[in-house]
């Protein structure tokens, strides 16, 4: 998976996530569902965010947006990692294996 | 010979969720303006402030009303005695010391009385009479002299008030 790259401060662009299963490669319901990112340095074990994702109607397509929030951004410069995590409404509680890479650089002003 | 395993493989498949990021915009941030314009009437509410003021007066009247109490006690108390005893004694009468009896007999009595203050108001009526007459006595006389036609009436006349 490729690098995802940000400025500090900015509040875009926004993540779309789909999820499917990854036998059948049909679209997990997300009915009642969160999906949050969860947000830290590499190599660090400290959580600077967890942000919950918005799951757009219908939910059965499987597809949740990340939207920054205005402060979420506001890091220092550097290579940051993401997990995706998912609970269902069954509270069935499922977190992706791969991490997604973050590089986010200092903004001009 | 041919030897072969009949061994049993094994495939195992984590049902895993698959994850596939897209980067853009998509959600539409719509940024909702409402404007709200508000009329503002103005209307002039004239009510009338009712007020009573209540003036109470506080009449001060005595009432008289002596309570009387008068408690008599009597006593009528004083001595009965007898000046001597006689006591029989072998058929003899002996005299003796009389043995004298103290009687005391406390009464008492209260009397309690109430003077019972009742103002009678009566209106004194004056009627004062007054009674006038006047007008002219007259007493017929006869003729005697020449001075018959000298009045103004055959006779004496006086005139009174």
């Amino acid at each position: 998976m490729s690098t995802i790259k940000l400025v500090r401060n900015d509040t875009g662009p926004q993540l779309r996530f789909t999820l499917t299963d990854s036998l059948t490669g049909a679209a997990v319901d997300l009915t009642g569902a969160t999906v949050t990112l969860h947000l830290r340095a590499v190599d660090t074990t400290t959580v600077l965010l967890s942000r919950n994702a918005t799951i757009p109607a219908p939910a059965t397509n499987g597809i949740a947006v990340l939207a920054w929030q205005t402060t979420d951004l506001d890091i220092a410069a550097g290579e940051y990692e993401g997990e995706v995590e998912i609970v269902l409404a069954s509270t069935l509680r499922e977190t992706i294996f791969d991490l997604l890479q973050f590089t986010v650089r200092e903004d001009f002003t | 010979m041919a030897t072969t395993t009949l061994n049993i493989k094994l495939q195992t498949v984590a049902l895993s969720k698959r994850l596939v990021v897209a980067i853009g915009d998509f959600l539409i941030i719509k940024l909702l303006t409402d404007t709200v314009t508000t009329a503002e009437n103005l209307n002039r509410a004239t009510t009338k402030s009712l007020a009573d003021p209540a003036l109470t007066s506080e009449i001060i009247s005595v009432a008289p009303n002596k309570i009387l109490t008068e408690s008599i006690a009597l006593d009528d108390g004083g001595q009965l005695y007898f000046s001597q005893n006689y006591l029989v004694d072998n058929g003899d009468y002996v005299s003796a010391l009389g043995k004298i009896y103290t009687l005391f007999k406390a009464i008492s009595e209260p009397i309690t009385t109430s003077e019972n203050y009742i103002t009678a108001m009566a209106k004194i009526l004056t009627d004062t009479p007054l009674v006038s007459s006047s007008g002219l006595l007259c007493n017929q006389n006869y003729f005697v002299d020449s001075t018959y036609f000298s009045e103004d009436y055959v006779g004496e006349s006086r005139a009174f008030s």
